[in-house]
């Protein structure tokens, strides 16, 4: 029974995944990515396979759109950060490994940036709202660059936001006894929008590429005069 | 008496062997990221190093300063999305040093005690198949993983 709710959560979640390329490939008619929000059991799972965002870039998405909080609880939209290029990415508090990484990935960059910093907005969005409080979010953050906007919204605002820029995310079982431990799979790339909105660029750090590859890539994006 | 010195012979040989067979298997670098606020969630990163002429495999660890630990591999995909796999049994070859970094194999310490402070150290125990039981004392650090004392 159990191995076949695998294969069907392992088809569902290629079936997802396929959507989501497809969301990627399309210029004009986006399909976006139905993110999994139900907790699903599963320990041992097929991994989600997609195409490469590479070579495919700009991607030039149609504009992006949402309304989230920042953490001083005012409203955020696309319109906030429009006449920027602004740097998004998704995770969570309890991220154990990557999110603290991405995000001391973006505190440096800032730091090396210097005054070139204030061409760019980095975004952190929580693909958890249910544990990321705005408490939680405002102590959190704390330890990396205050420039660093950090977005939660609800439920349906979360998915929202992250079915704009293909994130794919999916809640997991709960490991220990209690139910607030759970482990949330999501989408560890960059996303670069441009100064009018549209989402340009996608990329995610693989094996040894750190903070270097983020820096060169983002000075590259935006520092360099298009052809 | 006679019975009680052959007891205690064969204690001294399975202490011996004991001995023998943890030095087999090392762990340094051990490392816990500082807790970030009111998070209870982190992670503990170990080089370990098998100069045995034995594969060894890391089966369990646990810690005093924190409900549970499990090691993880963080896997991204040509997708981009990551995923926190777990790892039943690390296989540590001979002659092979496996060592767990941020973004990669790493030790998801959950539901941590208090809040763990750059500074302090806290007790992290490994349990090998062959090698048994290992703890060392891990450094609670920074973000950046920097050592702190040294």
């Amino acid at each position: 029974m159990r191995s076949r709710n695998f294969v069907i959560a392992g088809a569902a979640a290629l079936i997802l995944v396929a959507s989501m390329a497809a969301g990627i490939v399309l210029k004009h008619k986006v399909i976006p990515p139905q993110p999994e929000v139900a907790a699903t059991e599963s320990k041992t799972r097929a991994q989600p396979e997609a195409e490469t965002f590479a070579g495919k870039e700009p991607l030039n998405r149609p504009l992006v759109k949402f309304t989230m909080k920042d953490i001083a609880d005012r409203e955020v939209t696309e319109e906030t950060y429009r006449g920027r290029w602004t740097m998004y990415f998704f995770g969570y508090a309890n991220c154990p490994d990557v999110c603290p990484l991405s995000l001391l990935y973006a505190t440096d960059l800032l730091k090396d940036l210097g005054l070139l910093a204030d061409s760019l907005q980095i975004v952190f969005v929580t693909i958890d709202p249910h544990r990321d409080t705005a408490d939680v979010l405002v102590d959190y953050m704390g330890n990396f660059d205050p420039r660093i906007a950090a977005l939660r919204g609800t439920q349906q605002q979360t998915k929202d936001i992250t079915q704009q820029f293909g994130v794919y995310y999916a809640y997991h079982s709960p490991i220990g006894t209690d139910t607030d431990e759970y482990a949330v799979e999501h989408s560890n790339a960059f996303y670069l929008v441009d100064q009018s909105g549209h989402l340009q660029r996608a990329f995610a750090l693989k094996g040894e590429q750190g903070g270097a590859f983020l820096n060169k890539e983002i000075r590259a994006t935006i520092f360099t005069t298009p052809k | 008496m006679r019975t009680l010195l052959a007891a205690f012979l064969l204690m001294l040989n399975v202490a011996a062997h004991a001995g023998e067979a943890s030095k087999t298997i090392t762990i340094s670098d051990a490392w816990v990221r500082a807790s970030l606020g009111k998070v209870s969630t982190t992670a503990a990163y170990v080089k370990i190093e098998n100069h045995g002429t034995k594969e060894d495999k890391l089966l369990s660890v646990s810690t005093p300063a924190a409900a549970m630990a499990s090691v993880h591999n963080s896997v991204t995909n040509d997708a981009g999305v990551v995923q926190m796999l777990p790892v039943m049994a690390l296989s540590v070859k001979p002659g092979e040093t496996v060592a767990l970094t941020p973004g990669g194999l790493h030790i998801m310490v959950m539901n941590v005690k208090e809040p763990l402070k750059a500074g302090a150290t806290v007790p992290l125990t490994l349990k090998f198949e062959q090698a048994g039981e290992i703890t060392v004392e891990a450094e609670v650090r920074g973000l950046d993983g920097k050592p702190l004392k040294r």
